[in-house]
């Protein structure tokens, strides 16, 4: 790049200027202290590029940090839209590259540059060199170039390095019509003024029918007040151009109407001359100044609206958590901000170099848009360049123009961001730089998803490496237990019987004992069986309305061997409901926590069991009157790892129950708790969400 | 097989069905067994009786069997008690930190009697 910078820089350089070292405060030990700043300022100059070189070329050298100052001057034309779009790219190009990019809209003949440097210098920002452009010749609208980098070099080359850039060729004036027209031509503009005129037209009326009650003398100069009072008015609402029109309107209905001779767009007397020349003279002033006050209102309207785009943006991004989603959404919404259509163009594939034919591989959110061939081809060429540099990508259509914006991390390509813009809307830096930053929010929420959808599979993947290796190891004693146990009982029946000393109670005794241990050899493989196929997915739900009785006697039946003896108190507190869940699932769930209230207990104690309607559902409360859960394991008890991961430790095929009840309870939608009662003893709460009214006559259903 | 033993032998075993067949056997063979569920009752049944033998299970609910393994070990009496150990624990590596310990013998889990006895030596 620094080929393009020519040799010839005009610089200067605080300590080799000989007049200005003298006088100057320039201390460079206490620059140095701070940090560094270049600032460049480049305009709608067509060699502009070489002002950003040279920037660039400084910052890489020194480390500073560089600020760009892109000059939108509304008397100067930016020419093509091509040229625009160039400039546009140089800008982002420069801010993907570490510049801070700054949008300046100056008016006509003003001191942009020099106001900017003082209000950095003021604030107490280090500027070390300042780079600006300068036309190589002094002619005609480029003198007034030439005079504001000869006052800032004056001004400020004591304190700052300041390096003026001669740039051949000329900056073409901007036409009339660019120059009043600042935002879309409505018919608001012509309707606003004819509205105020006639207004004060009859105003001017209404005051001469009073004139006798309010001895009002009418004469050209308070009618021109009026009319005056109109254009403020029009200038102020509706910009410079409407205001234009407004004066030129009032001036000839004054004309027509006031000056002699009336009813004629003629003027008789030499004072009729003066007054409405002054009076255009001052309307006209007055248009511009409105017209001024409202661009400036518009800058800072469109600003404001940029900001929230963005931050609208940015809050929907930190939430989304799937691809898809974010991305319908994010769409829908920018469409809905910036009132423009906003396609993502996504790769299915994850990609990190580029690929020939990447665009037909293309996901299109929010929906699918038919491109012709140049607009497709933009965005094949966005999408190739990737952040490599000028990948900012405009096409005209016929009727709009597509903006094409990378979405990219640093590691990662994810596609083309593409904005429809309607063909009145003016391209600035700032809309540019809106686009990039929610590309650039776009890319990072995808990334971020992307990292954690990985993370979330790596965790699955682990936990269920773990499962499997805590299975395996729980099996050697969950298994084996009850087995040693029947094995044993069945060796030493067999032994006794052999040498023929079995007694009937030691018979009894015995294969009581081996028969049991079976059992609970039975359950606990159920239990492991139900475990890994509900965890899997293989155990069918089917949530329907039962009457929560059901499931109660249903796990009672079951139990009845296991509780006999126990005193059950069942109370039942609702009537005429159905509660939604699998009868047969929660029926194992029930099962499964009073077995685990009838282990825990004392054999003569009881079991009470609640069933009531609820605010938020439908509960069951299994109470026992043992001695309670300790505090730091009433979560714990639910973890099947908790229960693999003491293995031996505890009696053989237990514990995997409560797991079972809480990923049954899960996949129902439902809770359940376990905690001590006020009064001790454990209670476990399981809760259905799903409550609906049953008429009475229906209850059997 | 028949001949009586007049032996005694502690079984601290948290499965009441290993300690019933045990009971049954082994008092069907003369010798005189007490019972434990936990390690510390184990621990303290030990103090107690100084047992010929002790029938050792590893997981017991309260803590490892083999720090009462170690336990006894340590303790004065417990040097010349025999102490087998009867575990589901899988892998050489747990035979050999009981073997190390001092243990007599370290019988697998599901085993029939006869592989208990055969140690005891009847």
């Amino acid at each position: 790049m620094s080929s393009l910078v020519p040799a010839l820089y005009v610089e200067h350089r605080p300590t080799e200027g000989t007049a200005c070292a003298v006088g100057g405060g320039y201390k460079e030990e206490r620059m140095a202290k701070k940090q560094q700043q270049i600032l460049a300022f480049v305009d709608s100059h067509p060699k502009s590029y070489k002002v950003v070189a040279a920037a660039r070329e400084k910052a890489a050298k020194t480390g500073a940090r560089w600020r760009l100052i892109y000059v939108d001057r509304i008397d100067e034309s930016v020419g093509s839209d091509n040229r625009r779009e160039a400039l546009l790219s140089l800008l982002n190009k420069a801010r993907r590259e570490g510049a801070s990019v700054l949008h300046l809209d100056s008016a006509r003949g003003s001191q942009t540059e020099l106001n900017y440097i003082r209000s950095c210098v003021n604030s107490g920002e280090a500027v070390s060199h300042i780079f600006m452009g300068q036309p190589a010749t002094a002619r005609g609208a480029d003198l007034r170039r030439y005079w504001r980098t000869r006052r800032i070099t004056k001004e400020f080359s004591h304190q700052a390095s300041v390096t003026i850039i001669p740039l051949e060729g000329s900056i073409k004036p901007a036409s009339l019509w660019s120059r009043f027209v600042h935002g879309p031509v409505t018919w608001h503009t012509a309707v606003y003024p004819l509205v105020a005129v006639a207004a004060a037209y009859l105003a001017v009326e209404g005051i001469r029918a009073l004139m006798p009650v309010i001895y009002f003398k009418i004469n050209t100069h308070n009618v021109a007040l009026l009319f005056l009072l109109a254009c403020v008015m029009v200038a102020i609402r509706q910009g410079l151009l409407a205001a234009l029109l407004a004066s030129i309107l009032s001036a000839a209905t004054i004309n027509y109407a006031y000056t002699v001779p009336f009813q004629k767009f003629n003027i008789g007397t030499v004072a009729d001359v003066a007054n409405i020349t002054i009076f255009l003279a001052s309307a006209f002033i007055i248009a511009f100044l409105g017209g001024h006050v409202r661009a400036n209102l518009e800058t800072i309207r469109r600003r404001e609206e940029r900001s929230r785009v963005l931050y609208e943006i940015h809050t929907l991004t930190a939430e989304a958590s799937a691809r898809e989603a974010l991305l319908k959404v994010v769409a829908r919404e920018l469409k809905s901000l910036l009132g423009m259509k906003v396609v993502f163009f996504i790769t299915k594939v994850r990609t990190s170099v580029l690929e020939a034919d990447a665009i037909a591989d293309f996901v299109q959110y929010p929906e699918k848009v038919d491109l012709d061939g140049p607009v497709k081809q933009g965005l094949e060429e966005c999408w190739q360049a990737g952040d490599v540099g000028r990948a900012f990508r405009a096409v005209r259509h016929e009727t709009s123009t597509w903006v094409f914006e990378p979405i990219t991390t640093p590691n990662q390509k994810y596609g083309v961001l593409a904005v429809c813009i309607p063909l009145s809307w003016r391209l600035d830096s700032e809309f540019t730089q809106l686009i990039s930053a929610l590309a650039d929010h776009t890319a990072q929420a995808l990334e971020r998803i992307e990292y954690a959808t990985e993370m979330q599979e790596s965790r699955f993947r682990e936990e269920r490496e773990k499962l499997r290796s805590m299975l395996l190891s729980s099996v050697s004693h969950d298994l084996k237990t009850p087995l040693a146990s029947i094995i044993g009982s069945i060796s030493v029946l067999k032994s006794l019987k052999k040498s023929d000393r079995l007694s009937d109670d030691q018979l009894e005794t015995l294969a009581g004992t081996a028969l049991e241990e079976a059992q609970r050899l039975d359950a606990f493989i159920t239990n492991i069986l139900s475990m890994t196929r509900i965890e899997s997915g293989d155990v069918e739900f089917s949530c329907l309305l039962h009457d929560p009785a059901e499931p109660l006697d249903q796990a009672l039946k079951s139990l009845r061997s296991r509780l006999q003896g126990r005193e059950l108190r069942i109370t039942r507190n609702y009537e005429g409901l159905h509660v939604e869940m699998d009868a047969l699932m929660t029926a194992q769930v029930l099962q499964n926590v009073i077995d685990n209230a009838a282990k825990y207990s004392p054999n003569d104690s009881a079991i009470e069991i609640d069933l009531k309607r609820r605010e938020d559902g439908f509960e069951y409360r299994v109470r026992d009157f043992g001695s309670g859960i300790p505090e730091d394991k009433q979560e714990k008890i639910f973890d099947k790892y908790e229960r693999l991961n003491r293995t031996d430790q505890q009696v053989a095929g237990t514990g995997l129950g409560l797991a079972i009840a809480k990923v049954v309870m899960h996949r129902q939608g439902g809770v359940i708790t376990a905690g001590n009662h006020k009064q001790g003893g454990a209670e476990f709460v399981l809760v259905f969400p799903t409550v609906v009214a049953v008429p009475k006559g229906q209850m059997d259903g | 097989m028949a001949e009586e033993l007049n032996k005694s032998i502690l079984v601290i075993d948290d499965a009441d069905a290993i300690r019933t067949f045990l009971r049954i056997s082994l008092g069907d063979l003369g010798m005189k067994v007490t019972e434990a569920k936990t390690a510390r009752d184990g621990l303290q049944a030990f103090r107690d009786q100084s047992p010929d033998y002790v029938a050792l299970d590893l997981g017991l609910p309260d803590d490892d069997g083999i720090e009462v393994l170690r336990q006894i070990k340590a303790d004065g009496a417990g040097k010349r008690t025999h102490v087998i150990v009867l575990s589901a624990r899988y892998g050489n590596k747990i035979k050999d930190e009981a073997r190390a310990l001092g243990a007599l013998a370290f019988i697998p889990k599901p085993f029939v009697i006869d592989d208990l006895l055969e140690v005891i030596g009847c």
